[in-house]
């Protein structure tokens, strides 16, 4: 059964795959213009009339569109994403790089986001409708509701501007933590927000199953019914909420990356959208969707895998 | 209706978003100063009876800025939600009511465009249209009609197998009838929630874009894009950051608010369903 459900997903794969790789590259077709002339302006608004030429014949962009968006996936499938026309450096693996310096970052604003999140997420249920219920879900419906750029703002007043215990921004070769912690903490107690609702929800719908009775009623202890037993099974759909927070600090990493001056994926694409660097924009946009697709087809098998019960509906 | 409006949190959150959208409509009038009214001797002056909120590098007032800038985030917010809802529940409608084909194909456009983190989405679509506030809308759009007609389709599939539904075209009733008819007003409650969560989901993302620089222009006044033109004097003027910020989460706020209440009052079934918006 689990086989036929994974054969099932993979199919799926196959035209999101083809429609994501063909949005991306018709990119460059929504806007206003000829590719070959916006590819190759410069920041300053000019171009160069043979560099037009040479790019429109280097990249057969006077093949038909097909053509073009064939000889395009043959490249990118093989990770090869162009050169970028402003540091002429390897799309595929400035981007690559870039990723790795998010992953960095995302990584540790998980684990701050699950440190969070699961203590409040399980007191807040089994504190069920009382006043610290409703602290933290006010709390977390705060979090969800913050602008992440203005969170980092104010934490670099207090942090960096007036106790000096962090840098303000900074990439630190990519190695020192004093660098990391703040963007991570913005994005982890965005993430958290998120978190606690879920496994708070989930926690309360676990304890109403007939298991927890039966674990109370054979005499054990409300903490090892609460540990062994309810936490155990509520965590299960942690699993989705660590995939949907994924795309959470997906999204915040662009904003974030860029106030902190971290060099990872989100700060590569504003960069190369203010420098008009399109090849990257594109590439890097490709990447991190075909990345994003796989980490949640993993996520979904995963879960699956831990919870037999849904492997027949909610396919979609 | 009237129940609706005894549950606390419900009438709460519609206080405070009246309250905003009465000041967005009436700002010309609740403003102190003119927007557009510059005095560079006053720049960068901190909160006093004067400029209670203080005034900004230009020596504009902060208060007047911000209370123009509630009808920037505000119209953005429903008009990207009112067009993504539209084409999303119409697509999730026909998806979930014929099946077969019709629905893979709907089904796998709508995975297709989740497949992209939101934000690069919206990024991308900015980049390469151009800067502005419509470009902006346009790409937020992209990102957002998915929640719709996600929810538009399992709510639509739900409502097909019962009984007046079957009943209805057992007698005859058209599929345009039955769809209009029956369906639309059964998914309406879910549909409703996810757009007030959807607005304030919205109304963050199109902040963020302003901030980067890539969305409303700092010219005209919007939250997003005053916080990005005090970035530069956020450790001598944090007043300038400041005050923006907290009106775009108290915005955002009151919709997550609402939606959450009306979830509650509402829909027993969508009590799971969390806050998993798009950004």
């Amino acid at each position: 059964m689990l086989n036929e459900y994974f054969i099932r997903r993979v199919l799926y794969l196959i035209p999101v795959l083809i429609f994501i790789s063909f949005m991306s590259f018709s990119l460059i077709y929504i806007a206003p213009g000829d590719p070959a002339e916006i590819m190759m302006t410069s920041p300053s608004g000019g171009y160069d009339e043979a560099a037009v030429e040479a790019f429109r014949i280097a990249h057969g962009l006077d093949q038909p569109f097909y053509i073009q968006y064939f000889n395009w996936l043959k490249n990118a499938a093989v990770g090869d994403f162009g050169y970028s026309y402003m540091s002429e450096q390897s799309v595929f693996e400035t981007v690559l790089n870039a990723f790795k310096n998010t992953l960095k970052l995302s990584v540790l604003a998980l684990a701050i986001a699950l440190v969070i999140a699961i203590p409040f997420g399980v007191v807040s249920a089994l504190k069920h409708n009382t006043i610290v219920d409703d602290a933290c879900r006010f709390g977390a419906l705060l979090g969800v509701s913050m602008p992440n750029f203005w969170q980092a703002y104010l934490m670099i007043i207090f942090f960096s501007v007036i106790v000096h215990w962090l840098p303000a921004s900074g990439f630190g070769h990519g190695t020192d933590i004093r660098y990391m912690i703040l963007p991570a903490a913005v994005l982890g107690t965005g993430a958290a927000a998120v978190m606690m609702r879920m496994i708070r929800s989930s926690m309360l719908d676990v304890m109403g199953k007939e298991y927890i009775q039966t674990a109370r009623g054979k005499g054990l202890s409300e903490k090892i019914v609460i540990i062994r037993h309810a936490l155990k099974n509520a965590l299960v759909p942690v699993i989705t909420v660590i995939g949907l927070s994924i795309g959470f600090l997906l999204n915040g990493s662009v904003v974030v990356e860029t106030i902190f001056g971290w060099s990872g994926i989100g700060n590569l694409v504003v960069d190369s959208i203010l420098s008009h660097d399109y090849m990257m924009v594109q590439g890097s946009v490709l990447f991190v969707a075909v990345i994003f697709l796989l980490i949640n087809f993993f996520v979904d098998l995963v879960y699956v895998w831990a919870n037999p019960e849904i492997r027949y509906d909610k396919t979609s | 209706m009237i129940k609706l409006l005894k549950n606390r949190q419900i009438a709460l959150s519609l206080i405070i978003l009246g309250g905003l959208i009465f000041m967005a409509i009436f700002a010309g009038f609740l403003a102190p100063y003119d927007y557009t009214e510059k005095n560079l001797q006053n720049r960068l002056q901190p909160p006093s009876s004067h400029h209670l909120f203080g005034t900004d590098n230009l020596g504009r007032d902060i208060l007047t800025m911000v209370m123009y800038g509630s009808r920037a985030s505000l119209l953005v917010g429903f008009v990207v939600v009112s067009i993504s809802l539209a084409i999303g529940v119409t697509l999730g409608v026909l998806a979930g009511y014929y099946g077969g084909w019709l629905d893979e194909i709907i089904m796998r456009l709508t995975d297709s465009f989740l497949a992209f983190p939101s934000m690069f989405l919206a990024l991308a679509i900015t980049a390469f249209l151009g800067q502005g506030m419509e470009n902006m809308m346009l790409a937020l759009v992209a990102v957002e009609w998915t929640v719709f007609a996600r929810v538009a389709r399992g709510s639509t599939l739900d409502v097909k197998t019962k009984g007046y539904v079957r009943a209805s075209r057992w007698i005859g009733a058209s599929n345009a009838y039955v769809m209009v008819k029956h369906v639309l007003p059964n998914i309406i409650s879910p549909v409703l929630i996810m757009a007030s969560l959807g607005i304030g989901n919205v109304i963050l993302a199109a902040a963020g874009l302003s901030f980067l620089g890539l969305g409303v222009q700092p010219s005209t006044p919007e939250w997003g894009a005053m916080l990005n033109a005090g970035r530069t004097y956020f450790t001598t003027a944090p007043w300038l950051m400041l005050f923006p910020g907290l009106f775009i989460m108290i915005t955002v706020l009151a919709f997550n608010y609402f939606g959450d209440g009306l979830r509650d009052a509402l829909d027993q079934k969508m009590k799971n369903i969390e806050l998993e918006g798009r950004f």
